[in-house]
């Protein structure tokens, strides 16, 4: 007999409040569509309120660090894990197709496409490492995944993921002068661009492409791609249509401009 | 020294002035380029040296060519840039929408409230408006609740 997967919803909220408030619209926007759904929401102690109190919620404790998303991710409570950043809503209720869409994969992206559009509205997605002669290609987006935590190799992906990034961002930190010279050796090539060190879609990069151990992996893009990760920097046309999408998007994501700042 | 005149267009619908390349091609070997806008008339009525030159090299017919695309490349900017100007208007619309919708979900009454459908109706609001009258709603129903438990 085939054992019951949990299903559920991912969140983290860390650094900044604003994140805990757009993670609380987030979750309650979901709801509105899928009203048994199960959260997982990573936070610090000192946002919460009795928001978070929802039995459908629980709640786990992440660290002050600008990518504790990738701690939550990994230590996902659920089998099937849908992650979404903190700064998106829910606007469709194709939302509860979400755990049809796994298919026979592993792990499932949206990837960014070559579209003028798409890619202006990213700050990097490509640099060479010389001494490799590797090109590194922003392709996978870490904005949404879908992944399936009962397979041990994913659930090693996402550790790694974390802990690969935890030692790049201090080499990062390192090169601007913000941080001592890191005591972890780099895992990365010493001539790896330092602007590719912010990010963590370069640690996915590397995971996917350079890691022999994950090409068993079977990693998949979302059939309507955008649809699942709609940045608002795409914009509409003047009949209200989204850009690079057939339908209205289900998931849109306010990146650049979500109010960071904002304090109630 | 001899002028070469390139690119030439219609200023005006009357077609009395044209604006083109001047290529001056001096005596010692040297080469100078302006852009220069020439009447077809003189003060007195006679065609000018300079409009007989760009025509005789140029012809009409290249002109009135190159006054259409010339027309035709500026309209499709300036269609782009109104385009343009919408979609960034509209954007910034929905990003102050969606700042907005997160602020009004901090009012202590409406955080505070349990009425799932009105707080998803003001989440789903289209515009500003939309939102504030859901909002409006809530508030009044929670203020109704706290006068019957008082």
């Amino acid at each position: 007999m085939k054992s019951k997967q949990s299903k559920g919803f991912v969140i983290i909220a860390s650094k900044r409040i604003a994140f805990y408030y757009s993670a609380i619209n987030l979750i309650e926007s979901i709801m509105d569509y899928i009203p048994d759904a199960q959260f997982a929401l990573f936070t610090e102690k000192r946002f919460l309120d009795q928001r978070a109190e929802d039995p459908n919620i629980q709640v786990f404790d992440c660290e002050d660090h600008i990518r504790s998303k990738l701690y939550g991710m990994a230590n996902s409570p659920f089998d099937l894990t849908m992650y979404i950043d903190a700064d998106q809503e829910c606007q469709h209720e194709d939302i509860i197709t979400i755990w049809d869409q796994i298919g026979d994969d592993d792990m499932k992206f949206v990837e960014l496409t070559k579209d003028k559009r798409a890619q202006g509205s990213f700050v990097e997605v490509a640099a060479p490492i010389p001494s490799t002669g590797d090109k590194i290609d922003l392709t996978l987006c870490g904005g949404v995944c879908l992944y399936n935590m009962k397979n041990p190799l994913v659930k090693n992906f996402m550790q790694d993921w974390w802990d690969m990034f935890v030692v790049q961002d201090n080499y990062y930190e390192w090169s601007k002068g913000r941080k001592n010279r890191p005591k972890e050796d780099r895992w990365f090539p010493e001539d790896t661009p330092s602007t590719m060190l912010r990010w963590d879609q370069f640690t996915l990069w590397w995971l996917v492409n350079k890691v022999p151990k994950y090409k068993e992996l079977s990693i998949g893009i979302f059939k309507e791609n955008y649809r699942w990760n709609w940045f608002t920097s795409f914009r509409q046309d003047e009949n209200g249509n989204h850009h690079l999408v057939n339908k209205h998007p289900i998931l849109i994501h306010h990146s650049a401009s979500m109010n960071k700042e904002f304090i109630a | 020294m001899d002028k070469e005149w390139k690119h030439p267009f219609w200023e005006n619908y009357q077609k009395d002035r044209i604006t083109a390349k001047l290529i001056i091609n001096h005596s010692d070997g040297k080469t100078s380029s302006s852009t220069a806008t020439v009447s077809k008339y003189t003060r007195d009525g006679k065609l000018t040296e300079d409009y007989e030159l760009i025509i005789a090299q140029n012809g009409i017919e290249k002109i009135d060519k190159n006054t259409k695309e010339r027309e035709d490349r500026h309209r499709q900017r300036h269609e782009t840039e109104k385009r343009k100007r919408s979609e960034s208007e509209q954007a910034r619309k929905l990003e102050h929408l969606f700042n907005a919708k997160l602020e009004v979900f901090e009012i202590d009454s409406i955080k505070n409230s349990t009425n799932r459908k009105l707080k998803s109706r003001i989440r789903k609001a289209k515009n500003i408006y939309e939102m504030q009258a859901f909002l409006g709603m809530l508030v009044q129903e929670e203020y109704n609740n706290e006068i019957k438990t008082k």
